[in-house]
């Protein structure tokens, strides 16, 4: 079987590994991909401070503490070395058990062996697997911070084992509770003593831990695996049992031999007994650190066949050639940095150094790809704990990725390691699968598809956005689809052309959660960020590949979920734009539709159409501070492909009605890069704003009008209202010249629909008109000409 | 195979009677961007020569979409309609596009159109039905790849250019533009003869015969272009209705074409870039120049880093290798190993005399292609000195630093010119190639990932025990530089006489 296909196999709700080597380049190409692909939500990595000392250097994977977290996990004497993988769903539990490191190498390039476990057949496992759990979690031995995470593992392990059958065939053995050879010792004991014992392990110290295993056994000789692509190779250690006192046995296991010819590195341990056979596989080489008590944290598992006497068949070899070789489990003495971890929980980092026992005053950085940044000075306590004051980093690491921290105190010695987010645990349980979407924004990296689905998720509940007030949501409406191949089109339309609620919100609607909060408003400043349109649009080219390599890379079809993204997104704006919504929404609507352009490149028609919208249906209300600039520039460029003097009227009434200030500077020429390249990309703000102060509105100029008209004179000018209400304009010039003439003018207040005199209702024509143009007359009654005047 | 089931995964799991030895991992490898640098240089391109692609470089395939989509609507108007079916309309305009090519195919097997491999059974067939569902398959087959109004080939600058605008709910129909009808009506001239086949005159089904393409192909061939096309083209392309920044890039490449440089695009580019030629544009083209040198020095950047990435790839091969190890073995094959004690000399060391970033690109490409790779090293090390000194100390910070632009680039060698040579080198190694191959491989994965997309591994160098080692399947790339449209432009001025008049000026 393959660990990969059973960890896309599900939406796993927590998968948690452990090792000692780790890639996180490997993680995250791998196993991070197979857990995405499969909607999974939470990854957890245990590892030694050696594999994690490793992963520090990656400079290139970015998700630790944010897309997963990493806890290193110190040993007292010997390493962290087991590799097992628990997955747990909804309905499922599996294990997986084998030899393998969070690396290439270990999850396909090497030989490696693994034990798949479900509490269907392997109940005593998981309980066996929940006792492992639990004692990493209390162990005086292990230095760490995951306390919290194996204590859960192990109660969902247990609660798994209950599930199950127990049969006592298979178990999972570990070294924080005894030696694992005493307890192979122990299980060959009760199959009646053992007759044959086989080993396969690439790294050896020498002979003594087979020795003990011998005579434990009370055997006189072992049969050593010569595997036929090698053993793993690295710098220490031993690849053959040289000095082994009990007579080893050069042998090839037919079972072992890999058309691959790939190097060894599963570890297994066969016991033939007078009744029955034990066969153990998993992180243990034959090593005293790995089987011995009190050195390595190792897990196998081990299967007793009862009756079953039958071991494994293999053919006489030679022994490996002598190569030094890697003893992973020896503690390196080289002088390297130490390990901590830590967590980031709004503005305060707090840590802890496991690797070496620090102590005092310590300077701290913050390291990135252009060095490391001085964070303040902290000190270390007895216990290695430490606090860092780090405001405004929060949201820099949802941003970018990982985060590093070093301290380092008085004697020069130092410790590195992971920085995560205290708030990842809530927000990606609350987020569910859409969270690797929503990381992906925050991190510029989002693809057409991850719009698209993000657009959905807000249609479905605003109230995921954690604005300060509940939003509730009206209807849904159609989500765009294509044209059926049966629709019709007016031909009208086709003419040439020139220049130019649902029920109320419950469910995680909820905003509780400060962290979540938090996380939305980035999510929210990300829709305000301007980063140009993103690979995949037809103003850009795809990001990456084609493998299939036909297509030149400067022309390959835009994908497809841009114009689904387009689609989730105008359902939003029809939902959103309705009065009960906008006032709550309108500014994020707007961002949205900024946003689009900026990152979709939409054809400005289409961009237009959805601006005319919001500058013509949004609240005031709705407008902030900041807000105004933007509109002001939407609003100009709109009226820039426009051209008419009408479109400079509108651009004008648009921003007094968002109460931009006319008599202020224009938009800065950088203002909404994105909307301005596709609207109308040569534009200048300046001369627009030039032109939208030179002219006046209808509106502007009846309130002039009604001021001349109450003083009396005719000081100004009103020329669109002459056009706009030909057939009042000359009672309302004849007002303002003989007082006879101002009996056939009424003022009225805005929204009357009824004559002031006569209190009739006016006729629907003019109710219209004196919504539109604020001059309208009252036909049907006095037949006086009434004009809007201030609220 | 399909990917099992957690039942199926399950049910082996309860019938196995022992452990198991998990196969090699099976990936498909790929990744054409490996260090996620292109984006930065379509924007540079698309300061100078923006709405053009690398294919749409013929006028008369922009005049046969255009002209069919106004004759599509003319046909449903004469037929008295007041409404049409919007597929109806399209299949009208898919129709033609095909004949126009299968008729070019069959005059040329060579014609510069898309779709010559997918329409070589048709070229070879005596007649075609253009319904039934054989139809409608072609039609749906060749909408996002060889049709003419596919966003890979003329689609997108369809629109850009200003020939149609796409109805504003019907997305896939396009409206010609008032601006295109002289074209439009001259084109309709040339054709007349057809205009009463049904191909040409009615809605639906139609069959056309090879003989029939035949007989039409010279007519609407790229040779009869008429002046009203190259006209509309020229405004469309380089006049008063065009994006300033395409106006002065097309004006700076005339110019440079005028100055008697020569009618071939590649010392056209050169000249356009500036020193050391000795082509000076007038004032008022200034910044389309600097735009150009910038868009060839970035290309020259983005070339020394993916050859610098291929270089490591090939040094792995022999197996895994220390930071400390490449950079040995990388300053070993330097023709001038360094004197300088510091990165920052260093990098002065390497300035090249004639600051050509077209010859930087050229020298480049020569040791890439070279088998031994013996200038390889040194041409990396030039090409990153000339870049670094290009840039100026303000830089463009509006690119994205993980794209690596160059003012990042000249920052971080601010930050370590007091380094030594090898120090600063193994920043260039670990820091500006492999953080960022690897930064963008698993990017680019996990995107594909959120969207259930290709599973495809892009990294090709990992950290693993043993140092940087290259994953499974990883290959060694040879890069070339993208494709900078100035082919497009060229070719499509060419055909519109712009070219044509400067000749002439020069001669």
């Amino acid at each position: 079987m393959s660990p990969l296909e059973l960890i896309t196999a599900h939406p796993w709700r927590r998968a948690a590994f452990t090792t000692y080597a780790l890639s996180l380049a490997f993680f995250e190409a791998v196993v991070l991909d197979a857990l995405v692909r499969g909607g999974s939500r939470e990854a957890l990595i245990l590892a030694d401070v050696e594999g994690v000392r490793g992963a520090l250097s990656e400079h290139g994977a970015r998700g630790a503490g944010r897309d997963y977290e990493v806890e290193p996990i110190k040993v007292e004497r010997g390493v962290f070395h087991p590799k097992v993988t628990a997955l747990s769903g909804e309905d499922q539990d599996h294990l997986l058990v084998g030899s393998g490191n969070l690396t290439f190498g270990g999850w396909g390039a090497n030989f490696e062996v693994v034990e798949h476990l479900h509490p269907s057949f392997a109940a005593d496992a998981f309980d066996d697997a929940a006792d492992f759990f639990e004692n990493i979690a209390s162990s005086a031995s292990l230095r760490h911070a995951a306390t919290d995470q194996c204590a859960s593992i192990a109660e969902g392990l247990r609660a798994a084992g209950t599930r199950g059958q127990r049969t006592g065939a298979i178990r999972l053995v570990h070294s924080l509770d005894g030696a694992i050879s005493d307890q192979l010792i122990e299980f060959a004991a009760e199959l009646g003593g053992a007759s044959r014992l086989v080993v396969a392990s690439p790294f050896w110290d020498g002979g003594s831990a087979l020795d003990r295993l011998c005579s434990g056994l009370g055997l006189d000789e072992a049969f050593v695996h010569a595997h036929s692509g090698d053993a793993v190779q690295g710098t220490a250690g031993s690849n053959w049992p040289l000095a082994a006192k009990h007579k080893v046995n050069a042998v090839c296991i037919d079972a072992f031999d890999d058309d691959d010819n790939r190097r060894l590195h599963a570890k297994v341990f066969e016991i033939v007994c007078r009744r029955g056979r034990v066969v153990m596989s998993g992180s243990a080489n034959a090593t005293s650190a790995a089987l011995g008590a009190g050195n390595n944290v190792e897990a196998c598992v081990v299967r007793i066949q009862r009756e079953r006497v039958v071991g494994w068949t293999y053919t006489a070899s030679n022994p490996l050639a002598h190569a030094v070789l890697a003893d992973e489990t020896a503690e390196n003495t080289t002088e390297n940095n130490g390990i901590l971890r830590a967590t980031l929980d709004g503005d305060c980092i707090t840590g802890l150094v496991l690797s070496p026992r620090l102590f005092g005053p310590a300077r701290a950085w913050l390291l990135g790809p252009e060095g490391a940044g001085p964070l303040p000075e902290t000190a270390i306590d007895g216990e290695g704990r430490f606090i860092v004051d780090a405001p405004n980093l929060e949201v820099h690491s949802w941003r970018s990725g990982r985060l590093i921290i070093r301290v380092q105190v008085a004697d020069g010695r130092l410790a590195e390691g992971f920085v995560s987010l205290a708030a990842f645990t809530h927000v990606t349980r609350r987020a569910g699968a859409m969270a690797p979407r929503l990381l992906a924004m925050l991190a510029g990296t989002e693809t057409p598809a991850d719009v698209a689905a993000i657009m959905l998720w807000l249609q479905e509940d605003p109230g995921r956005l954690s604005l300060s007030a509940p939003v509730t949501s009206g209807g849904a409406s159609a989500r765009g689809q294509g044209p059926s191949l049966d629709a019709t089109v007016a031909l009208s339309e086709l003419e040439s052309r020139s220049s130019p609620f649902r029920p109320e919100i419950t469910g995680d609607g909820d905003v509780g959660g400060a962290s979540w909060k938090r996380f939305m408003s980035h999510i929210l400043a990300a829709f305000r960020e301007p980063r140009g349109p993103m690979a995949g649009t037809e103003s850009r080219t795809p990001d990456d590949d084609d493998d299939d390599g036909a297509p030149p890379p400067d022309a390959r079809p835009p994908d497809p979920a841009i114009q689904r993204s387009f689609a989730n997104f105008e359902a939003i704006l029809d939902e959103w734009i309705a009065p009960k919504l906008a006032a709550q929404l309108g500014a994020v609507l707007f961002a949205m539709a900024i946003y689009m352009c900026d990152r979709l490149s939409p054809e400005a028609g289409q961009a237009r159409a959805w601006f005319d919208r919001l500058l013509d249906k949004l609240p005031r209300t709705s407008t902030t501070d900041d807000l105004r600039n933007d509109i002001a520039a939407v609003a100009l460029l709109v009226m820039s492909i426009e051209g008419t003097p009408q479109g400079v009227r509108q651009a004008r009434n648009r921003m007094l009605h968002f109460g931009v200030d006319l008599s202020s500077d224009p938009p800065s020429e950088n203002t909404i890069p994105g909307p301005r390249s596709i609207l109308s990309p040569d534009a200048s703000y300046t001369d627009l704003w030039r032109e939208v102060q030179s002219v006046r509105t209808l509106r502007e100029q009846v309130l002039s009008y009604l001021d001349d008209f109450a003083d009396g004179l005719a000081s100004r000018t009103y020329p669109d209202i002459a056009i706009a209400c030909h057939e009042e304009w000359p009672v309302l010039a004849e007002a303002l010249m003989s007082e006879r003439a101002r009996r056939n003018v009424l003022i009225v207040a805005p929204g009357r629909e009824s004559c002031p005199k006569c209190s009739r209702a006016l006729p629907v024509a003019e109710i219209y008109k004196l919504r539109q143009h604020y001059v309208a007359t009252a036909r049907n009654c006095c037949g006086r000409v009434l004009a809007v005047g201030r609220p | 195979m399909a990917t099992p089931s957690i039942d199926e995964l399950l049910a082996a799991a309860r019938n196995a009677d022992g452990p198991s030895f998990p196969p090699p991992g099976k990936v498909k490898t790929g990744g054409v961007d490996p260090l996620g640098l292109r984006q930065i240089n379509f924007d540079l391109m698309d300061k100078v020569l923006p709405g053009l692609n690398n294919v749409a470089r013929h006028v008369r395939p922009f005049v046969i979409v255009t002209w069919a989509s106004r004759r599509a609507i003319q046909l449903a108007n004469d037929a008295g309609l007041t409404e049409a079916k919007v597929d109806e309309l399209r299949d009208f305009v898919d129709r033609i596009e095909v004949i126009y090519a299968w008729s070019q195919f069959l005059r040329s097997p060579d014609a510069d159109l898309p779709g010559r491999d997918v329409l070589a059974r048709l070229v070879a067939s005596d007649s075609y039905l253009f319904g039934g569902v054989e139809w409608r398959k072609r039609r749906d087959a060749r909408e996002f790849s060889t049709a003419l109004t596919a966003p890979v080939n003329y689609g997108p600058a369809l629109k850009v250019l200003g020939w149609v605008e796409p109805h504003p709910k019907y997305r896939k129909l396009l409206i010609p533009r008032t601006e295109a009808a002289g074209a439009l009506d001259a084109f309709e001239g040339l054709i007349v003869d057809r205009l009463d086949h049904p191909a040409f005159s009615q809605l639906g089904e139609v069959e056309v015969t090879s003989e029939e393409a035949r007989i039409w192909a010279d007519a609407w061939s790229n040779d009869t272009v008429t002046p009203a096309e190259k006209r509309t083209l020229a405004e469309m392309l380089f006049g008063q209705s065009a994006p300033n920044d395409r106006r002065q890039g097309g004006a700076l490449m005339i110019a440079a074409v005028q100055h008697g440089v020569s009618d071939e695009t590649t010392a056209v580019r050169a000249a356009m870039a500036g020193r050391p030629s000795n082509f000076v544009p007038a004032n008022d083209l200034g910044p389309a120049s600097d735009a150009w040198r910038r868009v060839q020095v970035r290309q020259a950047f983005r070339l020394a880093l993916e050859s610098m990435f291929s270089w490591i790839v090939g040094a792995l091969d022999a197996g895994p290798k220390s930071t400390h190890q490449l950079v040995a073995n990388f300053l070993a094959e330097l023709a001038r190993p360094p004197t300088p004690v510091n990165a920052g000399d260093w990098v002065l060391q390497y300035r090249p005399e004639r600051p050509a970033p077209t010859e930087i690109l050229d020298r480049l490409q020569a040791a890439l292609q070279d088998a031994a790779g013996d200038d390889l090293a040194s041409a990396i090390v030039e090409a990153f000195a000339f870049c670094l000194a290009e840039e100026s100390a303000a830089g463009d910070s509006t690119e994205r630093a993980d794209r690596l632009p160059l003012w990042r680039a000249r920052h971080e060698v601010e930050a370590w010119s007091k380094q030594s040579v090898e120090a600063f080198l193994g920043h260039i190694i670990e820091s500006w190639v492999l953080a960022q191959h690897v930064y963008w491989s698993l990017g680019r994965g996990l995107a594909d990932a959120r969207a259930r997309g290709k599973t495809i591994l892009r990294l090709r160098v990992v950290l693993d025990e043993g140092g940087w080692t290259l994953a499974p399947g990883a290959t060694r790339p040879f890069p070339v530089p993208t494709p900078d449209r100035l082919n497009t432009a060229f070719s499509l001025a060419r055909e519109c006489g712009l070219l044509a008049v400067a000749s002439e000026t020069v001669q």
